[in-house]
């Protein structure tokens, strides 16, 4: 190993003495970037990332392209792309290329916050659970399995008739509070395994407390594994949050692709207006494309096992 | 030194400690494993004392049940005269702050997402030591005193970056930076070197010398216990076969299973002549 002299004298200089998360980080970005499924992922996040941004422009331009009250005066119905309205107008005159742009940004609220929380709920529940073990571990599971089996659309379907319209904080809440028990049960996997690491027992023998041992010792070690959680719970929150737009129990002041897809079927458009449906239904798709493939690039960085080529020295 | 009067560090009487497997719904029985089955102990202050056995005659577990990360089934384990299976809150603390362990796998055993300061300095911020200041000074000596230094270069390290027997000596600095009364070094070199491992067994040597701690030495290396131990115990399936001066068990075995152990070290022309 003619390099490993080097990189020890490399790591030894103080400019080179990296935070061990920073290298890591660097490193596994190095090998998510080689994967052609993680570099197409982020490309397409990218495109949606800018579509995300450039949505507050158009309403500056002119009032007329605001996504929700802007109407093309010339405009009574639903009317094909043109120069002046990209992806044509909806049955109002409202411009549907800014609809879409919204879209984005709404979609990226609702994903992550969403799968944000329920990962910090997932987390919490899951460390603890392993953490204490026995009749916490026991009760804890036994209620995410519940939550587990719930149909969880449905649930948020009665919730909303019962209710009626809910807020589009409202249902972030309910998808986090329904997507939860998946993440916890991994992550209370890992910490079980975590728990019989020598560095645990280490901590116990210095005296740390719980929370100590829990939130110093075993949340750094499990935080990647959240992280790959929160893009596949991206990916489930968007399309929740697409299905009961759809149905009509979404926010009716946001723009978001499910929305639009009500409108167009709402207003009859379904099979007249092409330019109108297949933009949020593409979008919709391929953003949750686009987690999902980060997830697989990021599992595999994490899970070396997965890996294809590993060459040993 | 047998016969000293003062009062000994650890006194262990008849301890017992079982695994039985976990009952489940569908098990006809419970399969019960005896790890430590009576054991009697003494350990006075200032000493090292060596226990040694092959693998899996629970002297890992003796170790777990002194830390007290485990309970005993039966007997009594009393440290500087105090019982310590009802420590709780304060008491366990104080227990904790005098008696720490130099762990079997430098590996395995200090968190990767730590520094080697954070590593350190957690036991001194775990026992109330506020100022940075006087951390910073306390985690420099100790990473000194174990042979890591200059200690500020090892500081932002993480333990990827170091080798084995640094590794060891940064969990020797944190076994050792709250000033221990007691240390338990659970075989410490297993995973390292024999060269390297002499150089720790020296600075366990000194470490004693220096700071006066009572060592507890598990190992599985007869020589090893011989160069660093002041007294032996023996231990096979969970009882003590033989105990007393080390030059003494060692060049007399009184017991058919030390005798195997002995015969079993790899002979080499320093050894037994």
């Amino acid at each position: 190993m003619n390099f490993s002299a080097e990189t020890r004298a490399a790591c030894n200089t103080a400019a080179a003495k990296r935070s061990y998360n920073l290298q890591r980080f660097l490193d596994g970005w190095a090998l998510f970037y080689e994967n052609p499924v993680g570099k197409l992922g982020v490309f397409l996040l990218a495109c949606f990332g800018v579509m995300a941004l450039i949505s507050y422009i158009p309403p500056l331009i002119d009032p007329m392209y605001h996504p929700m009250t802007g109407v093309d005066p010339w405009i009574s119905n639903a009317t094909g792309p043109s120069a002046k309205h990209w992806l044509g107008t909806d049955n109002l005159g409202r411009d549907l290329f800014t609809q879409l742009l919204t879209g984005a940004r709404i979609a990226f609220m609702v994903g992550i916050s969403a799968a944000f929380m329920s990962i910090v709920f997932g987390t919490l529940i899951g460390m603890i659970a392993g953490y204490a073990g026995r009749v916490t571990d026991a009760a804890l599971m036994r209620f995410a399995d519940m939550i587990m089996v719930m149909p969880s659309l449905l649930v948020v379907l009665l919730l909303a008739s019962l209710f009626g319209q809910l807020n589009i904080w409202i249902i972030v809440l309910l998808i986090a509070l329904f997507r939860w028990p998946g993440v916890s049960r991994v992550i209370r996997s890992q910490t079980l395994s975590l728990k019989q690491r020598p560095f645990i027992d280490m901590a116990r023998v210095a005296g740390a407390s719980h929370m100590r041992i829990i939130f110093r010792h075993i949340l750094p070690n499990v935080l990647p594994m959240a992280c790959l959680y929160m893009t596949f719970r991206v990916t489930s929150a968007i399309i929740v949050e697409a299905a009961l737009a759809f149905l009509g129990f979404g926010d009716p002041n946001t723009v978001s692709w499910g929305m639009m897809l009500q409108w167009v079927w709402k207003t009859g458009h379904m099979f007249q207006a092409p330019y109108w449906l297949l933009p949020p239904g593409i979008c919709i798709s391929l953003i949750t494309l686009s987690f999902y493939l980060i997830g697989r690039a990021m599992e595999e960085v994490l899970d070396p096992r997965l890996r294809k080529e590993e060459n040993f020295e | 030194m047998p016969d000293t009067p003062a009062e000994p560090m650890v006194q262990i009487q008849g301890i017992k400690k079982t695994y039985s497997e976990d009952r489940s719904l569908f098990a006809r029985s419970a399969q019960a494993l005896t790890a430590i089955d009576g054991v009697s102990l003494c350990i006075e202050k200032g000493e090292v004392f060596g226990l040694v056995g092959a693998s899996g005659s629970g002297k890992t577990t003796l170790g777990r049940l002194l830390l007290k990360l485990e309970e005993i089934d039966a007997g009594q384990i009393r440290f500087q005269g105090k019982d310590i299976s009802g420590l709780k809150g304060a008491a366990l603390k104080d227990f904790r702050r005098r008696v720490q362990l130099i762990p079997q796998d430098p590996y395995q055993s200090l968190n990767p997402y730590m520094s080697i300061f954070d590593t350190v300095a957690e036991p001194l911020i775990i026992h109330g030591i506020r100022s940075s200041e006087a951390r910073r000074q306390k985690a420099a000596q100790a990473l000194d005193a174990a042979g890591l230094s200059p200690a500020a270069d090892f500081f932002p390290s993480y333990p990827h970056q170091l080798s084995g027997g640094q590794r060891q000596r940064a969990a020797i600095a944190r076994a050792m930076v709250l000033s221990p009364e007691f240390v338990i070094a659970d075989e410490p070199t297993s995973m390292l070197d024999a060269t390297i491992s002499f150089t720790i067994f020296k600075l366990l040597a000194d470490l004693r010398k220096t700071q006066g701690v009572t060592l507890l030495f598990i190992t599985h290396d007869l020589a090893a216990a011989r160069f660093l131990c002041d007294r032996i115990a023996v231990i096979y399936k969970g009882q003590i076969v033989e105990s007393g001066l080390s030059e003494q068990v060692i060049n007399n075995p009184g017991s058919d299973y030390t005798r195997a152990l002995i015969n079993a070290q790899p002979r080499f022309s320093f050894v037994n002549q």
